[in-house]
């Protein structure tokens, strides 16, 4: 069950390849490993074209400079100890287009400085709507629910919080 | 999984979504305290609790939860198979010795704890951890102090095959269902014929296991009175209204400021969630984990790699589960080295009977674990920067109404009367006929 909450999303330079992807070319979507952000920049919940099939719960928006992840658990509210997956859309408005070379899905808890004890899985094909299935929030308090994308040479870092009670 | 996938273009989703799903705003407005069914304001003014003391309390139940059957088990909740269950728990005939029995170290007194700090095996010496109650053990998801099974059945086939505890085999369990035509009547109507062998039938007497243990449920408790008056919405008649004051108001004052404490500042409920009091997953608390000298107990990272090596977990073939639902927690496990030392959180219910505690037994008393939490010292644990636990400094009158609201969560008895499985048909004929 959550309650409240805010969006922050961070950007960095990437270390890997140098270069925008051109588009039409495949790239593996997987759990990445750590990414460094350089800058920090907090957007609200906004209106947006970038969205998901409207039946289902509340959007969730997280928005930065050319780039919006719009999500939401897919059955009902996120309740502690259950696990829970989670419809998202990762819309790109910023020139040129850049395609998503990783992309990860993870969660965790910052005052207590741990994560989920279990890994998500990813499925669907970017912009989406795409699905992470195996989340679970096992304690109650403030969680943050972590995306993590490389464009090309951009490490991005997009983070919701939500509190469980 | 990684997913080849074709590649990102601009934006351009879809047409705006922007107005919230009335399903998910109810359910979020219900998590909220101010949205809850406020108890009674002057119930909760006299007992000196705010709206989140409220919401935390009343999170801890209803109780008993309503029945889940499990699905990996399809002689979960069938009146034969918990019959044959209950027989064969107290039945020394299965063990290599055919004198031991599971309820040698899971007595019904102790609320299916054995009241030593780790009981000793075939070999008289003891085994590496303390033997768990085993009341409400159908709300876990992972069983053993190292959740190396993820089903209680497949849980159950560890003690049944280890020499140390029960160390029975197929042949032997064939040989008992031959010989005893009561227990036979009792499998055939619960999993059918013809009677397997080996795997298979080990299989199908610990899910009879799981299917009686299942039933073993802590009673209610002067916590649960509490609980529930806390819970009366403020529009409710002025019976029901007058009936919740009066139980709210007989809860011993130290245990109600032992559980202020408990919700608030001490952070138990971050662990000790919901109305079973454990969230159910793995924490180092920073008690020893030397299971003898030189030899580590690995907790939960050995948890972990006994599951996933697992042939009887619920993404193998012994799993009953129609859906691939009932396996997400195992497909989706995440080891670490953080879990080194790591051991699930156990649950508070019944706890007067249990005692000693910890994994390893190794605290005597109530007073002993409040005072480790106490004094926690954060230099052993092993939890890599994980900042759950601090030490509460608690003073002598603190520990005390701690240990007094922890008292309230066990009844004066230990075990919740079951249902009598004898009543039902298929049982009642396997007593009267056995043959059949």
């Amino acid at each position: 069950m959550t309650q409240g909450g805010s969006a922050t999303a961070t950007s960095g330079r990437a270390p890997g390849p140098q270069g925008a992807l051109a588009a039409g070319v495949a790239v593996l979507l997987v759990l990445a490993g750590s990414m460094h952000p350089a800058t920090a920049r907090a957007a609200g919940p906004a209106a947006s074209a970038c969205s998901l099939p409207e039946a289902g719960p509340a959007v969730r928006r997280i928005v930065q400079p050319g780039i919006e992840i719009a999500w939401r658990p897919s059955a009902g509210a996120i309740e502690v100890g259950r696990p829970f997956s989670i419809e998202f859309v990762v819309c790109q408005q910023a020139e040129p287009t850049s395609a998503i070379e990783r992309l990860a899905v993870d969660a965790w808890m910052p005052a207590h400085r741990h994560g989920m004890n279990y890994r998500p899985t990813l499925s669907g094909t970017p912009p989406g709507p795409l699905r992470a299935d195996g989340l679970l929030f096992h304690m109650p308090g403030r969680w943050q629910v972590v995306f993590e994308l490389r464009t090309g040479e951009r490490a991005l870092r997009l983070t919701d919080d939500l509190t469980l009670r | 999984m990684g997913l080849a996938v074709a590649l990102v273009a601009a934006a351009g989703c879809r047409a705006p979504d922007t107005a919230p799903d009335a399903r998910t705003v109810a359910a979020v407005d219900r998590a909220t305290p101010s949205a809850r069914s406020a108890p009674p304001p002057r119930l909760a003014a006299v007992l000196g609790l705010d709206a989140d003391e409220v919401a935390a309390i009343v999170s801890h139940g209803p109780w008993p939860p309503p029945p889940r059957p499990d699905p990996t088990n399809r002689a979960s909740g069938d009146p034969a198979a918990i019959e044959l269950g209950r027989r064969l728990f107290d039945d020394p005939r299965p063990s290599a010795d055919g004198r031991r029995r599971c309820s040698d170290c899971h007595r019904a007194e102790l609320a299916f704890a054995d009241g030593r700090a780790r009981p000793p095996g075939a070999d008289g010496l003891p085994l590496d951890r303390n033997a768990q109650g085993l009341l409400d053990a159908r709300l876990q998801h992972w069983f053993g102090w190292d959740g190396g099974a993820d089903s209680l059945w497949a849980f159950i086939l560890r003690p049944l095959a280890d020499p140390r505890e029960i160390g029975t085999d197929g042949p032997r369990l064939a040989a008992l269902f031959d010989a005893d035509p009561t227990l036979a009547c009792l499998r055939r109507a619960a999993f059918g014929d013809p009677r397997p062998a080996d795997d298979a039938l080990r299989v199908q007497v610990a899910k009879a296991l799981a299917a009686y243990i299942e039933t073993l449920e802590s009673p209610r408790t002067p916590f649960d009175a509490l609980r529930d008056a806390l819970a009366v919405p403020a529009d409710a008649d002025a019976a029901t209204a007058a009936a919740a004051e009066a139980a709210a108001l007989a809860y011993p004052a130290d245990a109600l400021r032992g559980l202020r404490r408990f919700v608030g500042d001490a952070r138990c409920g971050l662990c000790h969630v919901g109305p079973a009091f454990s969230h159910g997953e793995f924490h180092d608390a920073g008690r020893p984990f030397m299971a003898a000298p030189g030899r580590p107990d690995p907790g939960r990272h050995g948890g972990i790699a006994a599951l996933r090596a697992d042939p009887f977990n619920r993404l193998g073939r012994w799993s009953d589960a129609p859906s691939p639902d009932a396996a997400v927690r195992t497909r989706h496990i995440e080891p670490s080295h953080r879990n080194f030392g790591e051991f699930r959180v156990p649950g508070l219910r019944a706890l007067a009977f249990t005692a000693p505690y910890g994994h390893d037994g190794s605290m005597k008393t109530l007073d002993d674990v409040i005072a480790h939490y106490s004094d926690v010292d954060l230099e052993r644990l092993h939890a890599d920067g994980d900042a759950v636990l601090r030490p509460l400094r608690l003073e002598a009158g603190a520990r005390a109404e701690l240990r007094a609201f922890l008292s309230t969560l066990s009844a004066p008895r230990p075990v919740a009367s079951p249902r009598d499985p004898a009543a039902a048909p298929a049982v009642a004929a396997c007593m009267a006929r056995p043959g059949t």
